[in-house]
């Protein structure tokens, strides 16, 4: 049965902008919201969505994050339908290479795709936090005939030159498209969202491959190219909670911003809004303890707080000693702040140990990270 | 590793009559997180048995329910299985519903694990119990049938429990309820080995009107077959009213309570609701509680449990209560001393107050 949607997600990469974080694990597969995993949100839309067949792409230190992925039965992927793979480099007839490049990921595997015969394409990242529905954008793209649908969303002027910045026409007919303008245009920004007509994805990433200059990127080499040569590109504006978390403050943000939208998505009228698939820890229930003192927080299962929090994200088999407090912080899962210690806008690494009395950054005046290593900004 | 069939027995569970319209006790809510059945599974599939079943009494619906997919609790989805078990026609005639008719009428269950040993466990008595052990005692000695029990000290105290007596071999020679005379006593807490050839003879000779228990009882009285009793050492809670329930509960606030239930080593498996983790909003006091994931508070909350999407609004107030899944607690509300029943919405500005001895049952219809 030939799939009309065949869905990729771009999981390869290092995230280099998250210091210790991704040493050893890739940044799709690090803790977000006291719960999740940052690589549930692609996962689980994808799920809701109803497109059921999912390839993640990994290469990074993939260990955790293929285990993670297993067979697709966290998000209901194991239906008797639905196909959930990981694709990582591999050796062939014409030698081994590593991915170079986004593009060049889907490139090496045209012959995968080939078997499929899909109509169209779905790309995605696996470093997004936002809840959506594709069908809308797939609906978009249908009517359209696009040869390319980018989703985007707006942002603030501010920020506009982090990203890919859209110029597009009332019918969404992208105009014009700059990777990272330091003066921006517009405030539409690419949300790393793209979905290809596959004969046209094939023709160009081939084109691509040849390419000598080219660094197989598809915000900087793909989508330039079918602009310049007149290819049909539209944008589909995105209206929701997208955020892109490559740095420790982005990460940190989110998970602040994630505090009161994660209840949103929860209370959504739409049910497949609702839920956010993820692993079950069997942790045991999260206790607040006698003398604890807990505001504006996020509390995972498993979590025993006796301490104070503020303002923070707890996740799981994480303890919080009586006297401890800990204020505008990400605290991963298994980790242990003794009594005394004091910590203040800062992410702790996963299985960190906190020692009686430690004061983990005072000042204030950035977001840092916290592992067993030490401090990292 | 021994081939082991376990058996999770909800015939002998108690009716608790404040629950008997909404759920039967197997299911019932616990700790916000957990049902009564998902302890004693988690005990089999622990013990490495993956042969599973459950004996249900009634309502099976509810239970498959619970259980969704069924492979929560095993470790290995295809070498294992999990059955729910019921006698259709006997949950329609009350007297002849009993444990050993519903395993007669699935015996098919018996063929398909080809066990050595049956164990029989009942999910009312809340225990960390290590099966591998009790098997080896089984095995060693050769029994016919092992009853494992718990000593205790306070048997004046242990209303509506079975009580053994053995010889210092550990061969047992009478059961019997407690008559509440004797302090140091030996309960039975509902936890059988059988052998399984032993077990085929009670199926064939008992009668349709009797359970294993009390199969056992004739047993031990007519001489027939080893039986010998095993000790558990770790400590145990009875749930046989609804008052035990809600002091339990509570009861595992406390640390020293619970951390000989709650062991990392021994996962408590149930099935995953995607639930996000709770939100603890600011200006809300929260202390002394369990609280599920997916739920909000925004009020006070004292020394009790919240189960799964439980909501509790501005300026309310819960002081030693048990809220199930999906309830929402009005604003400014004061409730104490309470059981709130799943999907209850309690309105803005009620106050609900029990006492200890006599908690508060709300469900929708009251």
């Amino acid at each position: 049965m030939a799939k009309d949607v065949v869905s990729f997600i771009l999981a390869g990469g290092k995230g280099t902008r998250l210091a210790s974080l991704t040493k050893k694990m890739a940044k799709p597969a690090i803790s977000f919201a006291a719960r999740y995993r940052i690589i549930d949100f692609p996962l689980s839309n994808l799920a809701n969505s109803g497109l059921d067949n999912v390839s993640t792409i990994t290469q990074y230190e993939s260990i955790a994050l293929n285990a993670y992925i297993g067979n697709g039965e966290k998000w209901g992927l194991n239906g008797c339908r639905s196909v959930s793979n990981v694709l990582s480099p591999r050796q062939t007839e014409e030698g081994a290479s590593w991915f170079f490049g986004t593009a060049d990921a889907i490139y090496q595997n045209l012959d995968y795709l080939d078997e499929l015969k899909p109509s169209h394409v779905l790309i995605l990242s696996g470093d997004h936090i936002y809840k959506m529905i594709y069908v809308d954008l797939l609906n978009f793209h249908k009517l359209r005939r696009a040869d390319v649908t980018i989703s985007s969303i707006e942002v603030s002027l501010e920020d506009a030159s982090r990203f890919g910045i859209i110029t597009s026409d009332e019918q969404g007919k992208v105009l014009d498209f700059e990777e990272k303008p330091k003066v921006p245009k517009s405030t539409l920004a690419s949300m790393g969202i793209y979905i290809f007509k596959y004969d046209v994805l094939k023709e160009i990433l081939i084109k691509d491959h040849l390419d000598e200059f080219s660094t197989h990127d598809f915000g900087k080499d793909i989508i330039p190219y079918m602009l310049k040569n007149k290819y049909r590109v539209y944008t589909y504006v995105f209206n929701g909670y997208w955020r892109d978390v490559g740095t420790l403050a982005s990460l940190h943000q989110s998970n602040m911003d994630i505090i009161d939208e994660m209840h949103e998505f929860a209370k959504s009228e739409n049910d497949l809004v609702r839920h956010i698939y993820t692993e079950d820890t069997h942790s045991f229930p999260a206790y607040i303890g006698k003398s604890a003192k807990v505001s504006h927080s996020l509390i995972n299962q498993g979590a025993i707080v006796l301490g104070e929090v503020i303002n923070s994200v707890v996740s799981n088999e994480v303890l919080i000693e009586k006297g401890a407090s800990v204020n505008r912080c990400i605290i991963m899962n298994d980790v242990s702040i003794a009594k005394g210690a004091k910590i203040y806008d800062a992410i702790i690494a996963p299985h960190t140990r906190i020692e009686e009395n430690k004061i983990i950054n005072a000042e204030r005046k950035q977001i840092i990270l916290y592992s067993g290593e030490g401090e990292d900004e | 590793m021994y081939r082991v069939l376990a058996l999770c027995n909800t015939h002998s569970s108690p009716e608790i009559e404040e629950f008997k319209d909404e759920r039967s006790f197997p299911i019932i809510p616990f700790l916000g997180r957990y049902t009564f059945l998902d302890f004693t599974l988690s005990n089999f599939s622990n013990s490495d048995i993956d042969k599973m079943g459950i004996l249900v009494r009634n309502n099976p619906q509810n239970i498959s329910m619970h259980l969704g997919n069924n492979q929560s609790w095993n470790k290995n989805t295809k070498t294992g299985f999990l059955y729910t078990l019921y006698d259709e026609r006997g949950i329609l005639n009350e007297n002849y519903n009993t444990d050993i008719s519903n395993l007669k009428l699935n015996a098919w269950v018996l063929e398909r694990a080809k066990p050595q040993y049956v164990v029989i466990a009942s999910c009312h008595y809340l225990i960390r119990l290590d099966y591998r052990d009790a098997l080896k005692f089984h095995e060693e000695n050769k029994n016919d049938v092992t009853i494992i029990y718990k000593e205790s000290q306070r048997g004046k105290e242990l209303k509506s429990i079975t009580l053994i007596k053995f010889t210092r071999s550990g061969v047992v020679s009478e059961m019997k309820e407690n008559d509440l005379s004797k302090d140091h006593v030996y309960a039975d807490i509902e936890s059988y080995i059988f052998n399984y050839e032993f077990l085929l003879k009670i199926l064939e000779h008992e009668g349709k009107g009797i359970s294993f228990k009390e199969a056992i009882k004739i047993a031990i009285e007519t001489k027939k077959g080893k039986i010998k009793a095993y000790p558990f050492l770790g400590s145990v809670q009875a749930i046989l009213t609804f008052k035990d329930y809600v002091d339990t509960s509570l009861k595992l606030l406390s640390y020293q309570k619970r951390k000989d239930l709650f062991n990392s080593n021994w996962p408590i498996y149930t099935r995953t609701h995607d639930t996000p983790p709770s939100k603890i909003c600011e200006g809300s006091e929260v202390t002394n509680s369990f609280v599920a994931n997916g739920s909000v508070i925004a009020g006070k909350v004292h020394s009790s449990i919240l189960s799964r999407n439980v909501s509790v609004e501005e300026g309310a107030e819960v002081d030693e209560t048990l809220i199930f899944s999906e309830a929402i607690i009005g604003k400014n509300a004061t409730i104490k001393h309470a059981v709130i029943e799943r999907g209850v919405i309690i309105k803005e500005g009620s106050c609900l107050i029990g006492d200890e001895e006599h908690p508060l049952y709300i469900n929708k219809s009251n």
